[in-house]
């Protein structure tokens, strides 16, 4: 069939405004028309096609993928095909090109999730293999060494006592051993996704101290405790920093036979930094920069007592830089040690954009969207001067309260600042996104209105959704972050 | 009379030994070394509590714990889950189907003993 392109006016414009690529060539391939969806995809003037040579091989009846000039670096994807015309009397090719470079995208990113997703699973599965293959037998090993040394089997001699009592104490160490490579290997396959929420690190603190007191005052050790006086907000794993908390106290009372353990919280400009300290048996200079490998253990305790898997610090260190903060000893040989940490404080800014990479990545792990949601006091400079910080501090807090009351599942996530609530929720339907905005913003809206403030102070509202807006953290909060920049 | 406890597990070794254990405590004891076999001794015997292993040949610890807690005739024997998978998914897996107690192996012989005589006095 061959298409004679006429003077009908409608017809010209439907070619010259179409979003389509439309591309005529003659049979030798030189370009004799392109519409300017077609100079937009390939990135061209217009005039600058025309009476070039196309480049592309004609697709025949087929139709074909080709590569056309993508958006920033990365190459774009188009798919083209080919209609016989006649164009100013001669023979010619009118070429439909669409671009499908978006679509290959997303196709991509979830082949790259798929298979994220599967070496996850064997991973897994292979962790969870190994740990039952080793511990079965164990099982029968330590059992059958209960019962022995319990009598069940006959009398036993002192000595026969006393040297299945360290076989015990070795399988439970072999079986600490067994936790804690699984920990690790989990830990750096990246396997463990902190769950992470703001929280004072205090609490923390006292909580692994108060679990310990006991065995510190057994001791006959003193337990020193130093905390900051204000909330010392934090964006931690709870159960995570109170192990490495717990694992730094249990290696100072193993250490120290008298005198003291310290734990200590300082709260510095823009980190946080927490001090376990002893007057233990300190570690010699020479060791101190092996402290965190693995299976290294020094000054051991010759005689009874729990034996150390030499896995716990390095285990420590594993989280801490999980949680993007450092650690270091400071010791002296017989006068004790010190183990010092930090975690970074975030600035309301960088905790909003790690709300968004934790709640990106989650969602990417359980193959799920995502929507973030930003409401804002807009022209907040101006709002700030006319109420004062505390009335707004006030007007926040109530926001913060309207908003966490119309959250319904347990993985809808709210934080706030002085001026804004960002919401991470894993749902993208437009609808959703739509009935969520237009429930939140009449409920601050009535808000506003019932206190007199509606017309002084207006709300406003940003959203970002993955995979929609983009895959990285950074392209979802750069949509929403020049609302409160 | 002596409670009944059904144990069951596909280790002979262990079989062997936690029998020993359980007959030691006072306990009447009998086993099972397969899913299947445990259903079928729950059933026919009705033991006053059951110390399940999980990962069974036939049918896994988690269908039988389910089976017999989904019946109302069985529901009300007390379960133990005694594994050597020992993460946190695995016992909230334990939770969902419905056990009593999740001891993780190697076991401190106190704690599982504890777990069974809270359960029976229960």
């Amino acid at each position: 069939m061959t298409v004679k392109i006429s003077k009908d006016q409608n017809l010209l414009t439907f070619i010259e405004r179409n979003h389509e690529a439309i591309v005529v060539v003659d049979r030798s391939g030189l370009v004799l028309f392109a519409n300017p969806a077609a100079a937009r995809l390939f990135n061209q003037e217009r005039k600058g096609l025309c009476g070039k040579v196309f480049g592309f091989p004609l697709p025949g009846d087929k139709v074909v993928e080709i590569n056309i000039p993508g958006k920033s670096k990365e190459v774009g994807m188009a798919q083209m095909q080919q209609m016989p015309i006649e164009w100013q009397g001669k023979r010619a090719f009118v070429l439909l090109i669409h671009d499908i470079s978006e679509l290959k995208k997303t196709e991509m990113l979830k082949a790259a999730m798929d298979e994220r997703r599967r070496i996850d699973r064997i991973k897994n599965e292979f962790i969870s293999n190994v740990s039952h293959e080793l511990r079965t037998p164990l099982t029968s090993v330590r059992e059958g060494i209960s019962q022995i040394l319990e009598g069940f089997l006959g009398k036993t001699t002192a000595g026969q006592k006393e040297f299945l009592s360290m076989c015990l104490e070795d399988i439970d160490r072999l079986s600490r051993i067994i936790d804690g490579l699984l920990d690790i290997s989990r830990i750096e396959s990246g396997k463990i996704i902190l769950k992470k929420e703001t929280l004072d690190i205090v609490d923390l603190a006292r909580s692994a101290a108060s679990s310990l007191s006991v065995k510190i005052k057994n001791k006959g050790l003193e337990l020193i405790e130093d905390y900051p006086k204000e909330k010392t907000e934090i964006y931690v794993d709870r159960d995570r920093i109170i192990e490495v908390f717990i694992n730094l106290l249990g290696n100072a009372i193993k250490f120290t036979d008298k005198g003291h353990i310290g734990i200590f919280v300082k709260n510095k400009a823009k980190m946080v930094e927490c001090c376990v300290e002893d007057t233990g048996r300190g570690i010699a200079k020479k060791d101190l920069s092996r402290v965190f490998v693995r299976f290294q253990q020094f000054g051991r305790v010759f005689g009874p007592g729990e034996k150390g898997t030499g896995l716990g610090l390095s285990i420590v260190k594993s989280i801490i830089e999980l949680h993007k903060g450092q650690i270091r000893v400071e010791s002296k040989l017989n006068k004790g040690s010190k183990f010092i940490f930090t975690l970074f404080k975030y600035t309301s800014r960088e905790l909003f954009r790690q709300y968004v990479a934790d709640g990106l990545r989650e969602a990417v792990h359980n193959d799920e969207p995502l929507s973030i949601f930003l409401f804002y006091i807009d022209d907040f400079a101006r709002v700030i001067k006319e109420f004062g910080n505390e009335r707004i501090a006030f007007l926040m807090n109530k926001f913060y309260e309207i908003v966490g009351g119309h959250l319904r599942r347990q993985a809808d996530l709210a934080v706030k600042d002085d001026r804004a609530i960002l919401l991470v929720l894993p749902v993208t339907k437009n609808e959703y996104i739509n009935s969520i905005q237009m429930r939140l913003s009449q409920a601050l809206e009535e808000y506003l209105t019932k206190e007199g403030l509606d017309k002084k102070i207006k709300i406003g509202f940003k959203t970002a959704g993955f995979p929609r807006d983009g895959a990285s953290a950074d392209e979802l909060f750069n949509k929403i972050k020049e609302a409160i920049s | 009379m002596a409670k009944k406890i059904l144990l069951v597990d596909d280790e002979p070794h262990i079989i062997m030994m936690l029998e020993n254990r359980m007959k030691h405590a006072g306990y009447e004891v009998i086993t099972a070394s397969d899913g299947q076999e445990a259903l079928t001794k729950a059933k026919k015997e009705n033991p006053d509590l059951i110390i399940l292993d999980l990962m069974l040949p036939k049918l896994d610890g988690y269908k039988v714990c389910r089976m017999l807690k989904f019946d109302e005739k069985y529901k009300h024997i007390p379960i133990i889950m005694l594994s050597a998978r020992a993460q946190e998914a695995d016992k909230k897996m334990g939770e969902t189907v419905g056990a009593d107690g999740y001891v993780t192996k190697p076991f401190e012989p106190q704690v599982l003993l504890g777990k069974v005589k809270e359960l029976l006095s229960a």
